[in-house]
């Protein structure tokens, strides 16, 4: 199982860009409470980018009938 | 009545009420002292209406008798999952900071419902916001299934499954993200079909991640799924995702038989990606024994691992979640339930690259699915790790490491979870059968033969046989 990479001080500046406003002590609860969570997560977000190539993009295609209703 | 009526299929009781030999309001009088009796110990419903429902029944039954029966869902008593708006009534998505919310209009799904006829016997419990659960901090208990009490729905439509499985109503709706339709029917033995993305408005569904939320009937068997699907598929331009693609006749595609149908196993899935107990994996192979004897051809299938998909699936479900529930965590943070807001809070932590690398990968793996099944009617996955845990012993992450699911949130496709069995401590134990998108016809045809050749329908809990 993959364990977080964060640390507590960096979990913190998360919570603030994230605009959540917790004390220190319900930080440290949600630190400790969701720390297995955060690395499975983290360990998604990287096996995304593994096997990724350059020709994956998240285009929006537009097809046929959509053209048609456009003219 | 009783057990008889309340052991109805919805298209056993349209038979009957259409030739007036059931009346809607005797069937309803039914589910509601069941509702009395059972719900006490089941919890699958966070708000009955039985004056209401009896009203909405004397309707539906003066109809009948005056020659205007409307359908098969005509006077059919149905439960509604709480995230689904109803006009006038009380719709909470299981979560305190909804308590006191009442919807001024219906949603899309539930107007069609009502319009078909049903009889809304009240709204279902759910995870909270159809992510949090099983939790225990909530303003309503959760759900607990019918075949054991002592175990685990399966959610996030938990109200619905464990309603439906004891008899409470025939039939109802789910959302499904992630599996939150076909976990729920698998645990709790029903049948749960996720149609393809943009096949039913979700206009008026409370959202989780805006492009993986369906919308989706729950009912005993396949054949009632496609009456329910019948009443709510097509297009609705208030929805964005909606997709304006012709509905066909769900029913008359139902056949006993499954000659032609090409079927894929993608049994990697299941037996090396991640390797469900010996019960589940004979289950599945039994009942492919099952639809070789009907006709079907059926061959294995390699796909990308399970994983990839289910870190695609949950990155971007965590993401979009975020984005739908930030202002208000922001403010009322410990209003949530414990499980609700430690999940959703992923989302927060995530980065933008990380969300556009998964709709990268989205990409690739619907064009990998696509070309998979170009020469495929369906495919066929195990539904569920095995069958549904003790409820004290669920873990926080354990759907986030075993996505049998989410391929098909990923990808769209319509995807549908039936029972093939029984786990050895009796309880339910399901596959999923996916198609093409747009085609949850041949998905309910194979469903409904296999339903039919098998004795696992029924079987009902001993708690709703009382």
């Amino acid at each position: 199982m993959s364990e977080p990479t964060m640390t507590f001080e960096g979990f913190i500046l998360l919570l603030q860009r994230a605009g959540l406003t917790l004390s220190r002590q319900d930080a440290g609860a949600l630190f400790d409470e969701i720390a297995t969570s955060c690395g499975i997560v983290e360990g998604m977000a990287a096996r995304i980018e593994a096997r990724l190539t350059a020709e994956c993009e998240p285009a929006h295609i537009f097809h046929r009938e959509a053209a048609d209703v456009a003219r | 009545m009783s057990r008889a009526e309340a052991h109805l299929t919805i298209a056993e009781a349209a038979r009957l009420i259409e030739s007036r030999r059931l009346s809607p309001v005797e069937l309803t009088r039914s589910c509601l002292a069941r509702v009395a009796a059972l719900d006490g110990r089941i919890n699958s419903f966070l708000l009955a209406r039985p004056e209401a429902a009896l009203a909405e029944a004397g309707v539906a039954e003066s109809e009948i008798m005056s020659g205007r029966y409307r359908g098969p869902l005509n006077g059919i008593p149905i439960g509604l999952k709480d995230i689904f708006n109803t006009a006038g009534i009380r719709t909470t998505a299981h979560s305190k900071i909804l308590l006191d919310n009442v919807p001024a209009e219906d949603a899309a799904a539930t107007r069609d419902l009502a319009d078909a006829g049903t009889v809304l016997l009240g709204k279902l419990a759910t995870h909270e916001f159809a992510i949090g659960g099983p939790s225990f901090d909530l303003p309503w208990p959760p759900a607990r299934n019918p075949w054991n009490l002592e175990h685990f729905t399966g959610g996030s439509s938990s109200g619905t499954g464990a309603a439906i499985a004891a008899g409470l109503v025939l039939g109802g709706t789910g959302s499904d993200t992630g599996g939150s339709i076909r976990l729920p029917a698998a645990y709790c033995g029903v049948t749960g079909l996720k149609p393809t993305y943009g096949r039913i408005s979700r206009r008026g569904v409370i959202p989780l991640a805006y492009s993986l939320d369906h919308v989706g009937p729950m009912a005993w068997t396949a054949e009632d799924c496609a009456i329910l699907l019948q009443a709510m598929a097509g297009h609705d331009p208030k929805d964005p995702a909606s997709a304006d693609v012709p509905v066909p006749d769900y029913r008359a595609a139902l056949r006993s038989d499954l000659r032609g149908v090409r079927v894929g196993v993608i049994r990697h899935f299941y037996e090396a990606d991640f390797r469900i107990p010996d019960e589940g994996r004979a289950a599945i192979d039994a009942a492919l024994g099952v639809m070789r004897e009907l006709g079907a051809e059926i061959r294995d299938v390699e796909l990308s691992p399970v994983q990839d998909y289910g870190a695609c699936g949950w990155v971007i479900l965590f993401a979009e979640a975020w984005a739908v529930h930030e202002k208000v965590m922001r403010h009322r943070f410990h209003d949530f339930g414990r499980m609700m807001r430690n999940r959703v809070v992923l989302g927060a932590f995530l980065s933008s690259a990380d969300y556009v690398h998964a709709l990268r990968l989205r990409g690739e793996l619907v064009r990998e699915m696509n070309a998979a099944m170009a020469d495929l009617d369906v495919v066929i996955s195990a539904a569920t790790p095995g069958a549904a845990p003790r409820i004290d012993e669920k873990p926080d992450y354990g759907s986030f490491q075993r996505p049998l699911m989410m391929p098909f949130n990923v990808t769209g496709q319509p995807s549908m979870a039936v029972r093939c069995g029984f786990s050895a401590n009796g309880l339910p134990l399901s596959l999923q059968i996916a198609g093409k998108p747009f085609d949850e016809a041949t998905v309910l045809r194979v469903g409904h033969a296999y339903e039919l050749a098998t004795p696992w329908r029924s079987m009902r809990p001993a708690l709703a046989a009382a």
